[in-house]
């Protein structure tokens, strides 16, 4: 006789998609289905979040290639990649290089806001 | 497209199929300023689950923040080749972009957890396609309240070892012994907690049953 569980779920496969759903709506994973997030809204939609410093503003999106501002990052120790851009022109540096850039760009503006905020 | 509005004037609203047209603008600075619109409009959300992913996490805002700008960084490129006008029915457009940020979020999540917990450098880890496993309804699961409060309280007991085994398998859809976890993933994990990956697969397996005791 097959074992009854809770929640209505017979069988492994039940029960493991009733964890991963709920996972998925409950903030542990972030909801990928229109359902998933749906069901999330529907639960945590009304609850409010204050937005830290670091999130106010969007510059840091636009930060491309040309815009990068080397003088600012000469103190910083990620030099390969500036090296690397210097040395080759950054119009040739590869995806990967050119995205860690922009994250190291990204932690030091926050390491800075963090500074100023102190 | 004509750009009426800066990004200082909340007031005007646009839809979201109007954003992500504004953001495919072939000049730059108007594509820029819709995708500051869009940031704007849902930064929140991101942040929001961001912040309850990492709260066990010793670093949790940094971590929240930097997932949430990762998140819209690398989003950007991709919205070039993002639809949202096959959906006819423009209710649905925020459900669509949020599940589609969400793909996104969570690379970005893995990415920093990896990074930070044992500095990696982020080329060594494997890329992982942001594509969307499923932007349709399934069939709706209702989740009751009681089970939803149980495993909040059964993923808070255990070990974050635990819980990053567990919560890699479900996001990469592997919960159910049937499905393999790839060998990127599994790869990660093994070098992350120095183990082997029958150890990996018996320690999901154990939390597995841990929660469906407690839970079910």
């Amino acid at each position: 006789m097959k074992k009854q569980h809770g929640y209505g779920t017979n069988t492994d496969h039940e029960q493991n998609s009733l964890i991963e759903k709920t996972l998925k709506t409950t903030g542990f994973l972030f909801p990928e289905t229109v359902e998933e997030v749906e069901e999330f809204e529907r639960i945590y939609g009304k609850t409010e979040v204050t937005l830290p410093d670091e999130l106010q503003n969007s510059q840091f999106l636009f930060i491309c290639q040309k815009d990068i501002d080397f003088q600012s990052l000469i103190t910083t120790n990620n030099s390969d990649n500036f090296a690397m851009a210097a040395r080759e022109g950054i119009a040739d540096l590869p995806d990967n290089v050119i995205l860690q850039i922009k994250n190291d760009i990204k932690k030091q503006e926050n390491r800075r806001n963090k500074n100023n905020s102190k | 497209m004509e750009l009426a509005v800066s990004t200082k004037s909340p007031q005007v609203k646009f839809s979201d199929l109007q954003i992500i047209q504004g953001t495919k603008e072939e000049d730059e600075r108007v594509s820029q300023k819709y995708y500051s619109i869009f940031y704007h409009k849902y930064k929140p959300y991101i942040y929001k689950i961001a912040l309850r992913l990492c709260e066990n996490y010793h670093d949790s805002e940094e971590m929240s923040i930097d997932i949430t700008q990762q998140t819209f960084i690398n989003a950007y490129p991709k919205l070039k080749s993002f639809d949202l006008s096959q959906e006819p029915n423009t209710q649905k457009h925020e459900a669509i972009i949020k599940a589609w940020l969400g793909t996104i979020a969570k690379n970005c999540f893995k990415k920093e957890y990896s990074i930070r917990k044992f500095q990696l450098y982020i080329d060594d880890l494997p890329s992982i396609s942001d594509k969307p496993t499923d932007f349709e309804d399934g069939v709706p699961l209702e989740i009751p309240n009681e089970f939803r409060t149980k495993l909040q309280a059964s993923m808070n007991e255990l070990t974050e070892e635990q819980r990053h085994i567990l919560l890699t398998y479900v996001g990469e859809g592997c919960i159910d012994s049937t499905r393999h976890l790839s060998d990127n993933a599994m790869r990660e994990l093994c070098s992350m907690y120095n183990t082997s990956s029958s150890n990996i697969r018996q320690i999901k397996k154990r939390t597995l049953d841990k929660i469906k005791k407690n839970c079910l």
